[in-house]
């Protein structure tokens, strides 16, 4: 067999020259795009708890009770579709940029707020 | 000589997926493959009954973690076309161009494992380096890095600013010296050759008979791309299906590299023609009947076939994946080759199991 | 993209029009089947040159539906997927994994009654 000289190897040798193409990640972190889904964020304060968050999603991630003004997220579930966020009337929805961390149990995130009164109540 | 039966898989270090094959094999040569499934069954389609149409996108995602934005695109053309909703221009060229973004990366991956089935650890991470270019480019303009969830019914989610494009077009440009720069090496490198080349062989009349699709059979020579369908916005873009002849491995690796300068081309098109408006319409009332509707994958062309009601939960969601398409096919190119080319020949159909068991 | 239409026809006559289709050198693109009350839809797809042809059978549960394995050798796994799915049962299969295909043991999960 005749001998050929491997493609490649230019490319290897470039590399090895070459600064690293990765990053040592837990100590240096590129900072995530602007436009990124991470994990919700609800505003309580402005949130009326009407359930269209809740109803909209697919992994069944968000319960609310309407009663006692609760909105109980589970981030561990969520597929960071953004539909709640699209769906949310008063837009106090948002994603962050933070991505759920890996963790050793699965936190919930329950916020409490005030629900609005119901027209027979102002009454 | 007495026919073993040896086991291939579902656990083997080239197989990205749970993958069953026993081969009876003579004297080193297969002469026999029967593939077996069951390892990642999820029963997605049964999920349309509990889950309401728009729902069901983000559940056809999930059918395939590689191509999940030409599901979405497949599911809500589908049920757009049952349900007469015209979708805006803008819309259908965003489709486009993140549907265009998604075959390079998928091939990009594939040729990454394929390199790494014939041992070529460095080609394998070369090219997973130019992929995470464009998992940046998704990342920046839909959100997520590869389940990119911008298709509604109606429409998409988001849209592309100027900058945006222009960063676009600067980063294709980049990937598109990086892959020139590998062209020698895909092509004129005698180990690459020499473990693809000759190996497991499918003629064209084969490929139609046993149903393959995709590159198997652009491979064999058939210039069949269900791109030509027209859907989204490629009835207003200019390509040719690329084919290659020869019908083995090496012939299958050749389409798929030259599929990613034909995708490069497209979302230029695409971009260059991107008319303004707005990004999507809203979808009210429910589908009924019956509809079917096929677009083109990495991996070949996935069918859908709907059956509505009229009610919020279709009545049957059939999805037949490009690489359940594939198997016989594969099958039948396993039969007559040597033991040690049975990984490379299995890879280079792309498999993708969990898409083919659902 | 074309309208979506198809043709019913009868079990008996399956076999000899999806051999016609084979000679205009027609690919199986898919079966899909559908339950429709006790009784079963099945849609046979073929494809040239891109333009799609449906036929479609209707059959009763314990019906033998004949294999198209004998015209296209890659039906197989469509119909094993089917047998697996939704119980039915297909003569003179090639390669028949007896609705275990994806299931330990058969459990026809996509039949309407089966939650």
């Amino acid at each position: 067999m005749e001998y050929k000289f491997p493609p490649f190897l230019t490319t290897v040798l470039t590399n090895l020259l070459k600064r690293k193409s990765t990053r040592p990640y837990p100590y240096q972190k590129r900072a995530p795009y602007p436009e990124v889904r991470g994990i919700l964020k609800n505003q309580v304060e402005k949130c009326i708890f009407c359930g269209s968050c809740s109803l909209k999603c697919p992994a069944n991630c968000i319960e609310i009770n309407k009663q006692e003004g609760t909105w109980q997220y589970k981030p561990y579930l969520c597929i960071l579709c953004g539909n709640c966020e699209a769906a949310c009337p008063v837009k106090c929805l948002t994603h962050t940029t933070d991505f759920p961390l890996p963790c050793l149990e699965k936190k919930e995130i329950l916020l409490k707020g005030t629900p609005p009164k119901r027209k027979q109540d102002k009454k | 000589m007495p026919k073993t039966i040896i086991p291939f898989g579902p656990q083997h270090p080239v197989l990205p997926e749970p993958l069953h094959f026993s081969l009876t094999v003579e004297d080193e040569i297969v002469q026999e493959a029967i593939p077996g499934f069951g390892y990642v069954h999820r029963g997605l389609e049964k999920l349309c009954e509990i889950k309401d149409i728009h729902k069901m996108i983000q559940v056809v995602e999930r059918v395939c973690g590689i191509c999940s934005k030409i599901h979405a695109l497949c599911y809500c053309e589908g049920i757009e076309q049952m349900m007469g909703v015209e979708v805006p221009p803008r819309a259908k060229y965003l489709r486009t161009i993140w549907s265009e973004l998604h075959r390079m990366h998928s091939h990009l991956l594939w040729l990454g494992l394929f390199a790494d089935s014939f041992g070529f650890e460095s080609l394998f991470y070369h090219f997973w380096r130019i992929r995470e270019k464009i998992l940046d480019i998704n990342e920046k303009t839909a959100g997520n890095r590869i389940i990119v969830s911008v298709n509604i019914l109606g429409g998409v989610k988001r849209d592309l600013s100027t900058e945006d494009q222009k960063w676009i077009l600067a980063e294709l440009k980049e990937i598109e010296n990086k892959l020139e720069e590998v062209k020698d090496t895909l092509f004129k490198d005698y180990t690459i050759s020499k473990r693809t080349k000759g190996k497991g062989i499918l003629s064209a009349e084969e490929a139609l008979y046993l149903g393959a699709v995709g590159p198997v059979l652009r491979a064999s020579g058939v210039a069949q791309d269900c791109r030509q369908l027209q859907y989204a916005a490629f009835s207003e873009l200019d390509f040719e299906p690329v084919i290659a002849q020869e019908g083995d491995s090496f012939a299958r690796m050749q389409v798929r590299y030259f599929e990613l300068f034909q995708s490069i081309d497209l979302i230029r098109q695409a971009l260059s023609k991107i008319p303004e408006g707005p990004i999507s319409v809203k979808v009210k009332g429910y589908p009924e009947g019956e509809n079917v509707f096929r677009v083109e994958q990495p991996r070949g062309e996935v069918f859908y076939y709907f059956k509505a009601n009229g009610s919020k939960f279709l009545d049957r969601l059939r999805i037949r994946t490009p690489t359940f398409a594939n198997v016989p096919a594969l099958a039948k190119m396993l039969t007559g080759i040597e033991l040690a080319d049975v990984p490379v020949v299995i890879l280079s159909i792309d498999p993708c199991i969990s898409c083919t068991e659902r | 993209m074309e309208k979506f239409s198809y043709k019913i026809i009868n079990l008996q006559d399956l076999l000899t029009q999806v051999k016609e289709l084979r000679e205009k050198k027609y690919r199986l693109v898919s079966i899909s089947c559908t339950q429709v009350e006790e009784k079963f839809e099945l849609l046979y797809t073929f494809d040239l040159n891109l333009s799609l042809k449906h036929l479609k059978i209707i059959v009763a549960k314990d019906t033998p539906i004949p294999s198209l394995t004998c015209i296209y050798e890659g039906a197989f796994l469509l119909e094993n997927e089917i047998q697996d799915q939704f119980g039915l049962s297909f003569a003179k299969l090639n390669i028949d994994y007896k609705g275990q295909l994806f299931y330990p043991e058969k459990n026809p999960l996509f039949l309407k009654n089966n939650k």
